[in-house]
């Protein structure tokens, strides 16, 4: 998908660039049929990056080989490395989730409402591989493979993921395709977690607790989606609210995810940037302390004490240089809740499906800003 | 649906969509700017400072629905404290805004649904403080020998030295150090800083406020005072100082020529065995027009329902409703006494009086419009989930065996608890889990919401945050349900609840209802339009379905939609999750109109029936539900009423 050949077989050239930024500058990146963010072996140092992860080929047992160019947080990596060496940037690329849905059901990501996707094929528990085949109590005898197989089912690494958040002054195809046009995006894995990102020089020190923070936010600073430009001698803070969804859990930490160039060569790194229930981000590790939030997995009732509502924090990036191209996007993470197998093993009164997870972290991905040291 | 009518301002304010529902409300969904959305701001070190802001962020000139809970007890009041809550105002707000806070039996409790839009805290105003004081050792009420027991280990004892402050109270005998100015000043200062800590123009609101406590031999009479500001008099004007209203609405008008502006809203009429909309004053006289003229300036609203039951109607009053029987506490308030006066004690009545009033004395003093409120005692604002309930008064209902919902010590059946002979169950047990405050305002501040208040824009429900539209024309554009600019068009050639409709000569008029289920809560079944009038100078009433879920279609001779037979499975408290709709709108013609009655009308809607909280109490102990108690609910919400007025 993010390959450095064309399907021609041809290198990608600032042609094949500006063709492609034009036309796409959104990419979805978690469905039903997996999470595209990023992978466990291209991330390894991202503690969360084992999230409905979808190895096979899509509408096949063939397992994917390769991830590099699959994966859409390699793909902006690589993206900057292209434009810092060839001047054109191929994978700018804002976020969007979406389901997929096969059953004309549109949104039908929701957890313990799960239906997965694909009509009949998948329409019972026991297809989907949450419920042991042919009515069975347990999984003791039921074959681990081979993949493919009837009792191993694909939908059952299929998520119940997927929704696409935009930022727009009303609810029109104008608005909302004018939000998609310039990025202003964002993804979830499900739940309607709102959050806003911006970029900035110049953010008033009162920002967050003013009454029109958005307003100066958009007056001194660039949205999710947009382009921070150099200011010479000036480090840019970010703006970071993640707000809940309601109907879903609370929210443990707000990320962000950070892609640079250095020395010709793509790193990446996850900073924490706010943690609930007061704690603090630990300098040396950049991460927060666990808040403790479980599931008891016997009800798939979360914890309800643990987690914030709201998250919100301006962050200045303490590896900032200004030589060096980059992008920022946030990732906020919701308390563990019962993955949709889950639920559908307590309804069924069998045990979860032990090959799968019982438990999922939900999140939003905004946009990207990239921060462009050079026009 | 065309959703962003709803919540969103389509000139101005950019707002939030996820998927394909708009977002909420909040000022985080929204801001206003006047920048080209097309063209981001070049940033640089020279960025132009923002312009100086004309609304908040939220803004919405079609008006936003913001939920609330206007009755809120703390630490402060003294019947909380005595029930063991050390919750103070400022933990209340927090409570509201989505944080875990901790009840007085020692567990955390938190709103399972989103944080409220605003609150007021409106402790006891009587003796303000004075338990806290006296609970504090370092404090000289403390040593006195009257304070002994208040904090005894002993509940018993607790209850025998609060019997006592409480008659010490009623009869003027409480020991003078209990009178102290500074007592009641400090705790009032307390209120006021919490609320101007916590208000937060755009995103939270918080009115200082405060509960005026009279009572009539035991006749409930309480109202709560909301300032819209923070200017405030230095100190509450207490049942203390008068326990007859009237001479609080004096001094609330007193007030006003000052510059202090407030209003007080009536509750628990259902406890005043008839007197709060009585046609006599306290002090024996028939209200004449200079009484309706001093009430209905300072009393704008009521509140139709809160934990201590629902006041809309009551069903002998109301025979041919089929749904009055909704939360109906039948008691004094804080008394095993059996109200045996409905009429004057619920709203539907009061509001037929007051039309007719309106024609003898040329004042209508029940010109109400509605809200409801939860009066938690233990600080926690809109802690009426029937799945999250935990009561509203600390220790004393804190747990399902002393509310009712579950047998008492420990057993698995209700045989014993039935006996003849057995104890009296607990009042709480028909207490209800129920009451927000619903208003329609540009944005989320104090005036804005303030000013909806005085206008009667506002609205009741019994937890769930149903929002409902309501107006009435004789000139809506015959397409306005389906064009994007409903509600615009409706403001333009209508009147929207809490207002009057003037007649016009030939022409009937029309009305516009729109209501739009909680995504956390029910669908919907049903709305209704509940109209009184006055036909040969008596009052009369009827209740017509305007609008049925499921595409049933009222019957025209009961003007009733037929069952759409959603049920709840109550072994889970599953509702039907198939039955009901996700909105109801129409366009509704009185049948019934004549442009020389004088008239109200206001909208009801109904959900599909729901676990009712003792009921999901039961099946978390394990227990069969309490076989007194009704096991389901059907939530609702009412708007404030619209009055034809066919004279000026």
């Amino acid at each position: 998908m993010f390959d450095s050949v064309r399907l021609n077989g041809q290198p990608i050239d600032r042609a094949y660039s500006e063709l492609r930024i034009r036309n796409e500058p959104l990419a979805e990146i978690t469905q039903i049929k997996g999470t595209s963010e990023t992978h466990p072996t291209l991330s390894p140092n991202d503690e969360w990056a084992n999230f409905e992860i979808m190895e096979n080929y899509i509408g096949s047992a063939r397992k994917v080989t390769k991830f590099h160019g699959g994966y859409v947080r390699q793909a902006l990596e690589d993206g900057i490395v292209l434009r810092q060496t060839k001047g054109f940037n191929p994978f700018k690329l804002g976020f969007i989730g979406s389901s997929d849905t096969h059953n004309a059901a549109p949104g039908s990501v929701e957890e313990p409402n799960y239906f997965s996707k694909t009509g009949r094929t998948d329409g019972l528990p026991d297809l989907r591989g949450s419920a042991p085949p042919k009515g069975a109590k347990t999984w003791d005898g039921v074959p681990v493979d081979p993949p493919g197989s009837p009792t191993r089912p694909a939908s059952q690494a299929w998520g119940a993921s997927g929704l696409a958040g935009v930022w727009a002054e009303e609810n029109s195809r104008e608005a909302i395709y004018a939000a998609m046009r310039r990025k202003e995006t964002f993804a979830t894995s499900g739940p309607r977690i709102k959050v806003r990102f911006f970029a900035s020089y110049d953010f008033p020190s009162d920002l967050m607790t003013r009454a029109d923070t958005v307003r100066q936010a958009y007056a001194r600073g660039v949205p999710m989606g947009g382009d921070l430009l150099p200011s010479k001698g000036k480090a840019p803070k970010f703006l970071v609210w993640a707000v809940r969804d309601p109907r879903s859990g609370y929210l443990q930490r707000a990320q962000i995810v950070k892609g640079w160039v250095e020395n010709g060569v793509a790193k990446e790194k996850v900073f924490d940037v706010a943690c609930a229930d007061g704690l603090k981000v630990d300098p040396s590790t950049s991460r927060c302390p666990s808040n403790g939030a479980t599931v008891d997995l016997k009800t798939c009732q979360p914890d309800r004490f643990k987690g914030d509502v709201e998250l919100r924090t301006v962050w200045t990036d303490p590896t900032f240089n200004a030589k060096q191209r980059a992008f920022y996007y946030v990732r906020v993470l919701e308390n563990p809740s019962c993955r949709w197998s889950t639920w559908d093993a307590l309804r069924n009164g069998t045990p979860p499906n032990p090959r799968l997870q019982q438990t999922i972290i939900e999140r939003a991905w905004s946009s990207p800003i990239w921060f462009e040291p050079s026009a | 649906m065309k959703t962003p009518a709803w919540t969103t301002g389509r000139y101005v304010a950019p707002a939030l969509i996820v998927g394909l529902i708009a977002g909420g409300v909040a000022a985080f969904g929204a801001g206003e700017t006047a920048r080209d959305p097309a063209k981001p701001p070049a940033v640089s070190a020279a960025a132009a400072p923002a312009s100086a802001p004309t609304h908040l962020s939220g803004y919405n000139a079609d008006r936003n629905a913001y939920f609330g809970d206007l009755h809120v007890h703390t630490y402060l009041s003294n019947d909380a404290y005595i029930f063991n809550v050390r919750r103070t105002p400022d933990d209340a707000y927090r409570f509201a805004k989505g944080e875990a806070i901790g009840h007085a039996y020692g567990f955390e409790v938190r709103l399972a649904g989103g944080p409220l839009d605003f609150v007021a805290v409106t402790d006891h105003s009587e003796f303000l403080s004075a338990l806290r004081e006296a609970g504090n050792p370092e404090s000289p009420l403390s040593k006195l020998p009257f304070s002994q027991g208040l904090f005894s280990p002993d509940p018993a004892q607790i209850q025998k030295a609060f019997d006592t402050f409480n008659q010490a109270a009623r009869n003027g005998t409480m020991p003078r150090e209990f009178n102290d100015p500074a007592l009641i000043s400090r705790a009032w200062s307390e209120i006021q800083g919490a609320a101007a800590r916590h208000n937060s123009p755009g995103r939270f609101t918080t009115f200082v406020g405060y509960e005026f406590t009279a009572t009539s031999e035991g006749r409930n009479l309480h109202r709560n005072v909301i300032f819209r500001g923070a200017k405030v008099p230095g100190a509450p004007f207490s049942s203390r100082d008068s326990a007859d209203p009237e001479d609080l609405w004096r001094t609330m008008d007193g007030w006003r020529a000052r510059g202090v502006e407030a209003l007080a809203i009536p509750h628990n009429s259902n406890g005043s065995d008839g007197v709060m909309f009585d046609s006599v004053r306290l002090n024996g006289r028939p209200i004449d027009k200079a009484y309706a003229d001093l009430r209905i300036r300072n009393e704008p609203l009521v509140e139709i329902s809160q934990t201590k039951g629902t006041s809309e109607t009551h069903p002998t009053l109301s025979p041919n409703d089929e749904w009055a029987n909704f939360e109906i506490m039948e008691k004094y308030i804080g008394s095993n006494r059996d109200v045996t006066r409905f009429a004057g004690g619920y709203v539907r009545r009061a509001l037929q009086d007051g039309i007719l009033a309106r024609e003898k004395l040329g004042t209508n003093p029940f010109k109400l419009g509605f809200i409801g409120s939860s009066d938690t005692h233990n600080a926690a604002p809109g802690s009426v989930e029937e799945p999250n309930y935990f009561s509203a008064s600390g220790r004393r209902a804190g747990l399902p065996e002393l509310r009712g919902s579950i047998p008492p010590g420990g057993a698995r059946t209700w045989d014993e608890a039935l006996k003849p002979g057995a104890p009296p169950p607990p009042v709480q047990q028909t207490w209800g889990a129920s009451g927000l405050a619903g208003v329609w305002a540009e944005e989320n501040s104090r005036d804005a919401i303030f000013a909806a208040m005085r206008r009667k824009e506002t609205f009741a429900t019994s937890g769930p945050r149903i929002r409902v539209r309501f107006f009435a024309g004789y000139d809506l554009p015959a397409d306005v349900l389906t064009r994007p600019d409903t509600v615009r068009q409706a403001y333009a050639h209508g009147v929207p609840m809490g207002g009057d409709l003037l007649p016009i000569r030939g022409k009937a008029p029309k009305f516009l209802v729109w209501a739009v289920r909680d995504p956390s809560g029910g669908y919907l079944q049903r709305a209704q339009i509940v109209k009184g009038w006055i036909e040969n100078g008596v009052a009369r009433e009827k209740v017509f379905d305007v609008a049925c879920a499921d595409g049933l279609k009222i019957e025209p001779t009961t003007a009733r939609c037929p069952s759409n037979g959603a049920g709840v499975d109550l072994k889970t408290c599953q509702p039907d999750r198939f039955k009901g709709d996700v909105d109801l709108r129409t366009v509704w013609a009185d049948p019934t109109f004549n442009p020389r009655q004088r008239a109200f009308y206001y909208l009801r809607v109904l959900e599909n029936p729901s676990c009712r909280w003792s009921t999901w109490e039961a099946i978390r102990n394990g227990t069969p539900p309490n076989p007194k108690l009704l096991p389901t609910v059907m939530e609702r919400a009412w708007s404030s009423p619209i009055w034809f007025e066919p004279q000026a």
